[in-house]
């Protein structure tokens, strides 16, 4: 697939203590200061103080400060580290060691421990599980004319399906609306999937933690899961660091080859529209629309160009934000800084360089694809009264879809 | 070694072949002799002194020194040695030197290479007990230590000294010692400078980087056994946090060249003297640091202010090229009568003092010495014909007539504002430039080579204004030509224009060969401000 | 064709490397001739302003002027518009002649050699590669290079055009000391480059405010202390650490952020100049293929190590300048003339064996 540039700094990464190989590198250039959204609001921490703190011996102060939660691993800073060094990396290692000496946000080990009883971090069983995901289905059945037949049929533990599709708990819990979205999208394009009962949450907060042990058990169930059901494509949800996890890190932290597909949903509409399986006419949308790109979709991934081209298509009108794509700001509330209760209504405070590039485009919607950033843009639209609609890309081709079917 | 051939190319030196002394001691001058050899120059070596012994800083590993200095062991075999503790006396002798080696032997020698260094710069804010010299050449761990490497302390350390000491404290690192390295900027200054640098990061090597004026040395005992330590504290620059203090075994001081050594070696070399930053003068600014404006003599290594082995090995090879074309041209029949010297001459000696070449020679006959002119190594300036109280001297290429016929010419036109340029710098920077009617530029070889005399006759014959422009200062090829131009314009500004109330204007302007846009700005300005005065005649 | 008893040197690339060569081999009785694929000489330098106060600050620019008026006197053949097309080797692989071939007629020519110079010089980075420095897409931001057009052409006032006493900023180590470009060393010109036009622009222009923002300054040589001294006697802001981004900033400002003593801290800018780094020639792929002369990881020219440093793998060809890696004016000055000293030594060495 042409359209997907790994990112560079590929090194491997392993998480126990402080590991300084991750970071001795480091020469003081001084490039990462300016790129870090945080440098306001923390103005006497950046990156390359906290490299040096560690060089010095000091990262204990890092491991007792807010600034290591506060930081959304995004890895903007170190995007072109001219010592390919990277910082979300280094951020989870000091993590791991306040993980080790206890020192976790509260609502973060909460999910994490939920995460080892239940295989996710919302501590939700299979027969629950099922029960909601066909309630959720169930609540469409007033628009079931529009839909195709069997839309509402939720596939579960269908094995030999050719996509094992991975949701992001908020679509069953906080914001059912998505998973709609994502069931209207399969049926719409025919595609041949299934949920597992047993395997359905897509995020691993351990590895936001630098908990490496627990990060991959988690990894490990849905490899496997989508070995039982033989599925041909693991299909990710729009969810950044599940997605990257799975895409980038899987085979590494696993030392294995997957034997299947690692796809985001926003790649899977692409290529079905590529193929000719979706049809959207230009300008469905009748929007100006602007793109986020998500740190790990887009910096981490590399998946830059496959949302723009479905963008393109649909709205009337498109604008980029700048800088964006790998050097895309972050909208601050990622790297578990969203799941963080402990950081509050700071998240918000610290993302005004997304809020002043976001009202510099003059769009209508922002688009992106990270449930992640979606709740974080949304919050922040909300907190700055932005007059913006936030979207997410799969949602807006359902809407084109729909439009053109009309 | 077998009867030696003839250089490629030319013939010129088939009956002669060059000779040459270097003087210096250390790797420096061994590569300075060996390449001279390698260019069949027949070559003498002098050991100076000790405080001139070598430090050469090898800055990465691209260069073997112990097997360089096996192959130059054996490039110096033939080569012959003297020894003394004294300086030679040397001296100009035709186009060549003199050097008496000794009470009883004198020696002729058509080049002169200095490949010495001055020795190491120890700052005095230091006390000396605590901290021991970094000498490249001689430092050596075979044991695991705990070093500090001091840099940048308290001026900027050479980055090829910072680079020998990084491969140093690596290398400590490697075979299990504590290596800490203190500096302001880390040296890297090398093709693999930023390899070395981190490899020694990834082997353990700590940097540091002191804050300007927090540097503090103290001794400790360890408590444990009970050896005495060195505390180095200082406060790190980014992480200002609080201070950092650490102990260790030996701490190794890192400087680079000491200028202010040279000031005595300088005295030695006829017409040698020192720049603006203490190294032995030489005509950087054209050519390269071991060239000096003297004509046959060359300076490489610390002398002319770099210790990077690399640097060195270039500066030598250089040099011995350099040298051989000189020899050559010392033997080109064209260059023999560039300046002639007439009966006039009282054997004042100016020229011989002021030559920025050493280019006039005085042959010291019991009877009655004379002047001459060493054609190989005079420029053609004409700074000598300029201040010759006697008028006894005349360049070839550019008569003492040919100021005259231009001064004669300007008394007849009456109106003209003149520029006088050098050759070098102005008048190509004008060769492009479309001048005002009423400007006359004229071509002089130097700045330097206008006398008060002409400047004078100049504005006496009716220019409305002149305009001497020279190189920049520190830039003149012929060293101090331009400076030569400018305190003439200001003496004759404050002894005759000024109490005269002459109106033409008179001004002194620099310039370099590619400023012709400058040259252009330059000339309109002293044009308007000769326009802007209508009563000048 | 030069006559039988002469020598013959043939050197690609008419940049300052090259002509310092051809003129200190003429002066040593070899005959020359030097290629050059565009159509002028002189190469980067012909381009770089003088950066003299009313001092000399010992660029080295100036040399070329010098080289050039020498190279006039001087039996030197030029062949501007030509380029190597292959090489001829005789008895015992040496090098006996090459083949050019013009670039517009595509005639060919022979031209005997005892010895090869590949003198192709580097390539400056290019910085919108790397895209947060805005270049290219912010006014203002400009290379090294371009901000010298405006002191050769004596125009610095008009740099920033409207601004009594404007904010410049340089921005050292851009496009060198990176591994994400594949470009892990240091230019070595660029520290002195970028004190040097800051001297001259705070001579010249005493009430604009100029920083040089820097990672570790490289220094080098008998006058390094010098330009430190002046740059600090004249005010000039030397600042730890190169912002990795700049932004538009109040309409036509340039804002950046850097670590100001231990604080995080946001700086305008009306002009914003990247000293950039050198890059290998990328016709050095295509001459290391006609010649044998192997590249480094970085697609420089390999050089033989120690004594040796300015021959290559294969006999009869050198190497000058900073075709085999990052140099300044006076290094590569100096290289181009030890080049020369190893080929006179070369080619005497031959007649002997022969």
């Amino acid at each position: 697939m042409d359209d997907i540039i790994i990112a560079q700094n590929d090194n491997a990464e392993t998480i126990s203590n402080i590991n300084s190989a991750i970071s001795e590198t480091c020469m003081v250039c001084g490039e990462c200061v300016s790129r870090c959204f945080l440098n306001t609001a923390y103005p006497d921490m950046n990156p390359r103080r906290l490299i040096r703190k560690i060089a010095l011996g000091r990262a204990q102060e890092m491991v007792d400060s807010e600034f290591i939660w506060a930081c959304t691993l995004c890895a903007r800073c170190t995007a072109d580290c001219p010592k390919d060094l990277r910082m979300d990396a280094i951020i989870r290692n000091v993590r791991g060691m306040a993980w080790t000496q206890g020192k976790v946000p509260a609502r973060i080990r909460e999910g994490i421990e939920k995460g080892k009883e239940f295989g996710n971090n919302v501590g939700m069983d299979s027969e629950e599980f099922i029960d909601t995901a066909q309630w959720i289905a169930e609540e469409m059945e007033d628009d079931a004319e529009d839909l195709p037949e069997g839309a509402l049929d939720v596939p579960f533990d269908r094995e030999g399906a050719e996509i094992f599709y991975v949701p992001n708990p908020r679509e069953y819990t906080s914001n059912p609306g998505m998973f709609q979205t994502y069931l209207k999208f399969f049926a719409y394009v025919g595609a041949d999937w299934t949920l597992s009962s047993k395997v359905f949450d897509i995020t691993n907060w351990p590895y936001y933690m630098g908990d490496q042990e627990d990060a991959v058990d988690l990894v490990r169930l849905m490899v496997d899961e989508a070995r039982n059901l033989g599925a041909r494509i693991l299909l990710t949800t729009e969810c950044g660091h599940g997605f990257k996890i799975l895409r980038k890190d899987a085979e590494n932290w696993l030392d294995e080859k997957l034997d299947f597909e690692v796809l985001s949903i926003i790649e899977l509409a692409h290529r079905y529209w590529k193929e000719g399986r979706i049809k959207l006419s230009k300008g469905s949308v009748d929007k100006k629309i602007t793109y986020h790109d998500p740190c790990n979709v887009g910096r981490k991934v590399g998946v830059f160009e496959a949302p723009r081209e479905i963008l393109r298509e649909i709205a009337s009108e498109f604008v980029e934000m700048w800088p964006n794509r790998k050097y895309s700001v972050c909208c601050g509330g990622g790297g578990s800084v969203g799941q963080n209760s402990d950081m509050g209504a700071k998240r918000l405070e610290h993302a005004h360089y997304k809020k002043d590039q976001i009202l510099a485009t003059g769009a209508d919607v922002v688009a992106t694809s990270c449930q992640n950033c979606l709740t974080q843009l949304g919050d922040l639209q909300a907190r700055y009264e932005m007059p913006v609609e936030i979207k997410s890309v799969i949602e807006l081709v359902v809407e084109a879809i729909e439009h053109d079917r009309d | 070694m077998g009867s030696v051939s003839k250089p490629a190319g030319e013939d010129i030196l088939t009956d002669r072949i060059p000779t040459a002394l270097v003087l210096g001691s250390g790797l420096g001058a061994m590569l300075m002799c060996a390449e001279l050899a390698a260019l069949r120059f027949s070559v003498r070596m002098m050991e100076l002194p000790d405080t001139m012994a070598g430090d050469l800083y090898c800055s990465v590993p691209e260069v073997d020194v112990q097997r360089l200095r096996g192959s130059l062991m054996s490039a110096m075999e033939g080569i012959e040695v003297f020894r003394s503790k004294d300086w030679p006396k040397i001296g100009r002798d035709q186009a060549g030197f003199h050097a008496d080696v000794d009470h009883f032997r004198s020696h002729r020698f058509d080049t002169l290479f200095f490949a010495g260094g001055p020795g190491t710069k120890l700052p005095a804010l230091l006390r000396p007990d605590l901290f021991e010299p970094y000498k490249p050449e001689s430092f050596s761990v075979d044991q695991p230590e705990n070093l500090v490497f001091l840099l940048d302390y308290p001026e900027p350390t050479d980055p090829a000294a910072g680079m020998s000491a990084i491969a140093s404290a690596l290398s400590n690192a490697k075979i299990g010692g504590r290596s800490s390295v203190v500096l302001k900027n880390a040296p890297v200054r090398h093709l693999h400078g930023e390899t070395l640098y981190d490899s020694a990061k990834t082997s353990g090597v700590i940097f540091y980087r002191f804050v300007d004026c927090s540097i503090e040395l103290a001794q400790k005992k360890c408590s444990e056994t009970g050896v005495t330590q060195v505390c180095v504290s200082f406060q790190d620059c980014i992480e200002m946090g609080a201070d950092h203090e650490i102990t260790c075994d030996r701490l190794l001081l890192v400087t680079g060249p000491d200028n202010e050594g040279i000031t005595s070696v300088a005295g030695y070399i006829p017409g040698m003297d020192i720049d603006r930053n203490g190294f032995m003068i030489s005509d950087s600014a054209h050519c390269n640091t071991f060239k000096s404006f003297n004509r046959g003599i060359y300076c490489i290594g610390g002398f002319s202010g770099t210790t990077d082995l690399l640097n060195v090995i270039s500066q030598a090879k250089a040099a011995a090229a350099h040298a051989r074309s000189f020899a050559l041209a010392c033997h080109s029949e064209n260059r023999q009568s560039v300046l002639s010297i007439s009966d006039q001459c009282i054997r004042c000696l100016t020229c011989h003092r002021i030559c920025p070449h050493s280019a006039i020679w005085v042959s010291a006959a019991s009877s009655r010495s004379q002047m001459k002119s060493i054609g190989a190594a005079c420029v053609e300036c004409g700074i000598c014909v300029s201040e010759c109280p006697r008028i006894a001297l005349d360049l070839r290429g550019f008569p003492e007539t040919a100021f005259s016929g231009f001064i004669e010419d300007i008394g007849r036109e009456n109106d003209k504002i003149v520029v006088y340029g050098c050759s070098r710098s102005a008048a190509r920077a004008i060769s492009s430039l479309s001048l005002p009617p009423d400007v006359v530029f004229f071509s002089t070889p130097c700045a330097g080579s206008i006398s008060e005399k002409v400047i004078l006759e100049t504005i006496n014959a009716g220019a409305r204004g002149v305009l001497i422009v020279g190189c920049h200062h520190g830039n003149c090829a012929s060293r101090n030509g331009t400076d030569w131009a400018c305190d003439r314009v200001r003496s004759v500004v404050d002894n005759f224009v000024a109490p005269l109330e002459i109106k033409a204007p008179l001004e002194y302007r620099t310039v370099a060969p590619n400023e012709a846009t400058k040259l252009e700005r330059t000339i309109r300005r002293f044009v308007e401000k000769v326009h802007s005065k209508p009563d000048c005649l | 064709m030069p006559s039988n008893s002469k020598k013959s040197a043939v050197i690609v690339g008419a940049g300052i490397a090259g002509l310092a060569s051809a003129r200190l081999l003429s002066e040593n009785g070899v005959d020359v001739t030097v290629i050059e694929k565009s159509s002028g000489i002189g190469g980067h330098v012909a381009n770089w302003g003088c950066m003299a106060t009313s001092e000399c600050q010992v660029c080295h620019c100036c040399s070329l002027s010098d080289i050039i008026a020498a190279l006039d006197e001087s039996p030197v053949r030029f062949m501007t518009g030509w380029q190597l097309e292959s090489i001829n080797t005789g008895v015992g692989g040496q090098l006996s002649g090459v083949i050019v071939v013009e670039n517009e007629s595509r005639n060919i020519r022979e031209i005997p050699a005892d010895a090869l110079i590949l003198s192709i010089g580097f390539e400056t980075f290019d910085p919108s590669s790397k895209g947060l420095w805005g270049y290219g897409v912010l006014d203002g931001v400009i290379t090294l290079a371009e901000f010298d057009d405006f002191i050769r052409e004596d125009r610095l006032s008009e740099l920033v055009p409207d601004q009594d006493a404007p904010r410049i900023a340089f921005f050292q180590c851009v496009g060198s000391r990176d591994k994400s470009i594949g470009a892990n060393y240091c230019s070595q010109y660029c520290c002195k480059a970028g004190l040097r036009s800051a001297i001259r622009i705070k001579t010249d222009k005493p009430d604009w405010d100029v920083s040089l923002f820097y990672i570790d300054l490289q220094v080098a040589g008998k006058y390094a202390t010098t330009l430190l001294d002046n740059a600090k006697d004249l005010g000039i802001h030397l600042v730890q650490g190169v912002p990795g981004e700049v932004f538009p900033y109040q309409g036509n400002k340039l804002g950046v952020v850097s670590e100001k003593n231990g604080l995080n801290v946001r700086d305008q800018f009306d002009r914003i100049i990247l000293s950039v780094g050198q890059r290998p020639n990328p016709t050095a792929a295509d001459l290391s293929r006609i010649t044998g002369v192997g590249l480094d990881n970085f697609g420089f020219f390999r050089n033989l190590e120690g004594l040796d440093r300015f021959r290559t793998s294969e006999k009869g060809i050198y190497v000058a300048g900073a075709c085999s890696g990052p140099m300044d004016i006076e290094t590569t000055l100096t290289s181009a003339e030890a080049a020369t000293a190893d080929i006179l030594e070369d080619l005497s060495n031959w007649r002997e064996g022969s």
